[in-house]
């Protein structure tokens, strides 16, 4: 049995913290997306089975990054909704629009702004009752 | 390092069973043991109570060459000497990749080999169907074990099994021997085996040498207990019991023991 020769890896892997092991980016273990690196191409849809874009046609498409989620105030949440339903738009698609077309405009930016820092102080106050609340209970 | 493989090419015939209560026993028995989750169901992982994180390297990272096998390596818990590579179902995606190389076969073996020096015994739990994956699994191993079902699922799967093995051994890629033939689910009424049981059992050892197979692993509700408590067979073992769960996993330690002695000699 190894008790000598086991000393250099084995006692490396024990003394190891997780923070020292090389990560890798997150493995996708979907159903439909594992045939990551397969020979075969992916299924196209029934309507145009040869229509897949080349690589260099590819190049220039959109690319989203990392879902975020956010939260926002429940009335305007739906208001929000409602609005890009009415519109045929998403909530991700309008954000983006709002964003490109106030961004360069002063005059709307001075009035977003002061808004946007306004709602932030109500959720950290907010958010500061909710958690005195908590432990209010839990000391109870 | 011996490396050992429970292959049956056939689901459910107890392969990552007899790999969890085997890596157990041979670790307790002082040897240092690295087991490996080649089945993208990670079923081996679970039983091992690793609690795997996505960003964590797998045998996927391990066989692709992404990082190196030291990384893809983790301490069981609970264990001094039993250490795991697990796996997740993106393992799937390594299918692809073994059967584009040109060494896909002898792939698994060549990662392996920087672990030879520092573990005693690798245990591989393998996919069931003839994957690519399994082909390497082969390719890697120096001992087989085959555990199969006493049915006619199990017999079909003895025979595929061994068929795929001496078809390695023919085309000189690698020439690993059968250490035993493992029969799971063995019923029992009483004093006597069932009918299909026998059946089956006297099937399979028309198709082998009687001496390879091992004492069979009775159908018991303990099995199923100890992989959910994480504890070994012997430990629910009751004193005087007549036929002890782990007389199979002991026969294997001492097959295993007795080579690994020859190969010193």
């Amino acid at each position: 049995m190894s008790d000598e020769t086991s000393e250099s890896m084995v006692e490396r892997i024990k003394r190891r913290s997780s923070s020292s092991r090389a990560t890798v980016p997150d493995r996708s273990t979907s159903f439909l997306e594992i045939t990551e690196g397969a020979t075969t191409p992916p299924l196209a849809s029934p309507s145009s089975p040869t229509a897949l874009p080349k690589p260099s046609e590819s190049d220039g498409l959109l690319e989203t990054a990392a879902r975020r989620q956010i939260r926002l105030i429940i009335d305007l949440d739906s208001q929000i909704d409602d609005f890009c339903k009415r519109h045929k738009i998403t909530i991700e698609t309008y954000l983006e629009a709002l964003h490109v077309t106030c961004r360069d405009d002063t005059a709307i930016l001075g009035k977003v702004i002061p808004e946007a820092k306004k709602r932030l102080l109500e959720r950290k106050k907010a958010g500061k009752i909710r958690r005195l609340q908590t432990q209010m209970k839990q000391d109870i | 390092m011996l490396i050992i493989s429970a292959l049956s090419l056939s689901g459910g015939q107890g392969k990552s069973t007899t790999i969890l209560f085997l890596a157990k026993m041979l670790a307790e028995a002082g040897y240092t043991v690295l087991a490996v989750d080649a089945d993208p169901q990670g079923n081996l992982s679970t039983f091992l109570q690793h609690d795997l994180q996505q960003n964590e390297p797998t045998l996927l990272e391990v066989v692709k060459g992404t990082v190196a096998l030291e990384d893809g390596i983790y301490p069981v818990k609970g264990s001094d000497r039993l250490f795991l590579i697990p796996a997740d179902d993106a393992l799937e995606g390594l299918q692809d990749y073994l059967s584009t190389s040109g060494i896909g076969a002898l792939m698994l073996k060549q990662r392996l080999e920087p672990a030879m020096k520092d573990f005693d015994i690798c245990l591989i739990d393998p996919p069931p169907q003839r994957f690519q994956l399994s082909r390497s699994v082969i390719g890697a191993s120096q001992q087989i074990i085959i555990p199969v079902e006493l049915n006619v699922k199990g017999f079909g799967s003895l025979i595929r099994t061994t068929a795929a093995i001496e078809e390695f051994i023919n085309f000189k890629i690698c020439h690993p021997e059968i250490l035993g033939v493992l029969p799971f689910r063995d019923r029992w009424a009483g004093l006597n085996r069932t009918k299909e049981c026998e059946t089956w059992l006297t099937h399979m050892k028309g198709e082998m040498e009687p001496e390879v197979f091992l004492p069979s692993l009775r159908e018991s509700t303990k099995i199923v207990r100890a992989i959910s408590s994480g504890l070994s067979l012997s430990a629910l073992a009751e004193p005087g019991e007549k036929y002890p769960l782990d007389e199979a996993f002991k026969e294997l330690v001492q097959r295993i023991t007795l080579r690994k002695e020859a190969a010193h000699v």
